[in-house]
């Protein structure tokens, strides 16, 4: 409490202190802690945020980023129109 | 992420204002301004993330607490029914007889694009911005680049796009973003609301880099720009960011932010600069010359402000990277511009299956390339994304691998190979 907000995901609002506190709680891979916190999952899918997200856990677990790893990355990269989609089904 | 027009969650950073845009918030109640949501920011402690998961119960419940959460944080309401995007752009047309599509309007994609299409081949290019020319399309200092010299970045930016625009196998989509590689080579284009898959024989990308961010309390107040984001206001918009801007970098570009700031009238109170202390800096001398003092091996801990930064605490950091307590400095300011470095744009990489390293010194992952910048057999890839800097090696491998995508297709022949050979050469001799 009475602590700034340090965010590293600004599509979700995802704090560092959010990141760390995950972590500890046992979500120490790379996809959970994606999941679980919600980081690179908003609409800018980890643009700003996967770097961060990736260091965080290295410097947590006393890894190198290498061993950690990206988060697979999924189509599409940026939000699409539904009715785009399904525009393009015709 | 605002509401225009009855659409919702557009990115506004992104997005140029027209006449007669409804603009609306998301996520606040009544209004921003007063917004009795604001609450949760001293509540948050109650709420740690995944609490939804754990604690709501019993578990008939979570029915009424999910509609809760996604009108207070969700994705705003559906769109109105009569709702569309605004485009500066018609619909894509199917694009038939691609040879080569290259993702990406920079430096190196129109290098490539431009090559390829001399050599025979039928080009498609892809770039989201209403621009061409990338990141050079911002610059305003001249570059020592052999092929185009003393010219400013800007000026290198149109001579490309005029290269490529004189080529008619060549075509250009502009506000269009490639959005995913799927099985069977299959390359997906979106243009507001129409989207292609195509299958192009080969492709090269050169989507480029993303700007990080810097983690410190209260980064996301509004005011606070990225270094690469008050260069596309300044240089692309010709708005100046702010009067009182503060600039903030690691990776070393601050001084030249700072300048281009101060040429554009805004005031800068100083730079911050976490590495340590460098005399040979090009633009030392210029800064000093501004009256703009640097502080060198400091960072920002943090910005205060309500409705945007107005102040922002700076830190002393030590070799090892700490803060060290009792070097404070608080300066005022009404923007804060950051420059943290770059993090290869690798999703369509990744998605096409190249393989990736991780670079220690450039603190990043990249992909594994041939001598011929193949990345997967038929793709190629070019520029920032590996990492590269300077606009001379960006240049030629865009060449390189628009030279290798002609080659695979049959066309340039004897001297496309001749010329290969001597690019290759003189890549190896830049690096």
């Amino acid at each position: 409490m009475g602590k700034e907000k340090k965010i590293v995901c600004f599509c979700l609002d995802v704090t560092e202190e959010d990141i760390l506190n995950s972590i500890r709680e046992g979500y120490d891979y790379i996809e959970t802690l994606k999941r679980f916190t919600g980081a690179c999952m908003g609409p800018c899918q980890g643009k700003f945020c996967m770097v961060n997200l990736v260091s965080i856990l290295a410097k947590e677990l006393g890894k190198n980023p290498d061993e950690v790893n990206v988060p697979t990355v999924r189509p599409p990269v940026k939000p699409v129109f539904l009715g785009a989609l399904a525009a393009s089904e015709k | 992420m605002l509401r225009v027009d009855g659409v919702p969650n557009v990115r506004v950073c992104a997005e140029p204002v027209h006449q007669g845009a409804i603009v609306e918030s998301q996520n606040s109640y009544p209004n921003v301004s007063h917004d009795i949501y604001s609450i949760l920011n001293h509540l948050g402690f109650l709420f740690p993330v995944g609490f939804q998961y754990k604690f709501v119960r019993p578990r008939f419940m979570w029915r009424v607490a999910e509609k809760v959460i996604k009108r207070m944080a969700g994705y705003g309401k559906i769109p109105d029914e009569n709702a569309h995007v605004s485009t500066r752009y018609p619909p894509l047309n199917v694009l038939n007889k691609v040879d080569v599509a290259v993702v990406g309007g920079g430096p190196a994609g129109l290098c490539a694009a431009t090559t390829a299409a001399r050599n025979g081949a039928h080009v498609a290019l892809f770039d989201e911005n209403d621009y061409l020319g990338g990141h050079v399309m911002k610059q305003t200092a001249e570059y020592d680049s052999p092929e185009y010299p003393g010219l400013r970045g800007f000026e290198i930016a149109k001579r490309m796009q005029e290269e490529a625009k004189a080529q008619s196998n060549l075509e250009i989509y502009q506000g269009t973003t490639a959005v995913g590689f799927y099985e069977g080579g299959k390359l997906a284009v979106n243009r507001g609301e129409s989207y292609v898959e195509l299958t192009p024989k080969a492709t090269i990308l050169a989507p480029g880099a993303y700007e990080r961010r810097l983690i410190f309390e209260n980064n996301d107040l509004p005011g606070i720009i990225s270094g690469s984001g008050v260069q596309t206001l300044m240089h692309i918009h010709g708005i100046r960011p702010g009067r009182q801007v503060v600039v903030a970098s690691t990776d070393g570009l601050g001084p030249e932010l700072a300048i281009q700031l101060a040429e554009a009238g805004a005031s800068v109170p100083c730079v911050i600069e976490s590495r340590v202390k460098r005399d040979d800096e090009k633009y030392f001398a210029k800064l000093k010359e501004l009256g703009v003092p640097v502080l060198w091996q400091y960072e920002i801990k943090s910005a205060h402000g309500k409705a945007g930064v107005g102040r922002v605490t700076v830190v002393k950091v030590a070799e090892n990277g700490d803060q060290l307590s009792g070097t404070e400095k608080t300066i005022a300011c009404d923007s804060l511009c950051v420059s943290a470095g770059y993090a290869p744009a690798f999703e369509l990489l990744y998605q096409i299956g190249s393989d990736m390293y991780y670079d220690r010194q450039k603190d990043g992952f990249f992909p594994k390339r041939s001598n011929k910048m193949e990345v997967a057999p038929g793709i190629f890839a070019a520029g920032h994304v590996y990492g590269t800097h300077s606009l001379g090696s960006i240049l030629l491998e865009g060449r390189i691998a628009g030279t290798s995508a002609s080659l695979l297709l049959g066309y340039g022949g004897s001297d496309a190979e001749t010329a290969m050979d001597y690019m290759i050469d003189e890549l190896s001799k830049m690096a």
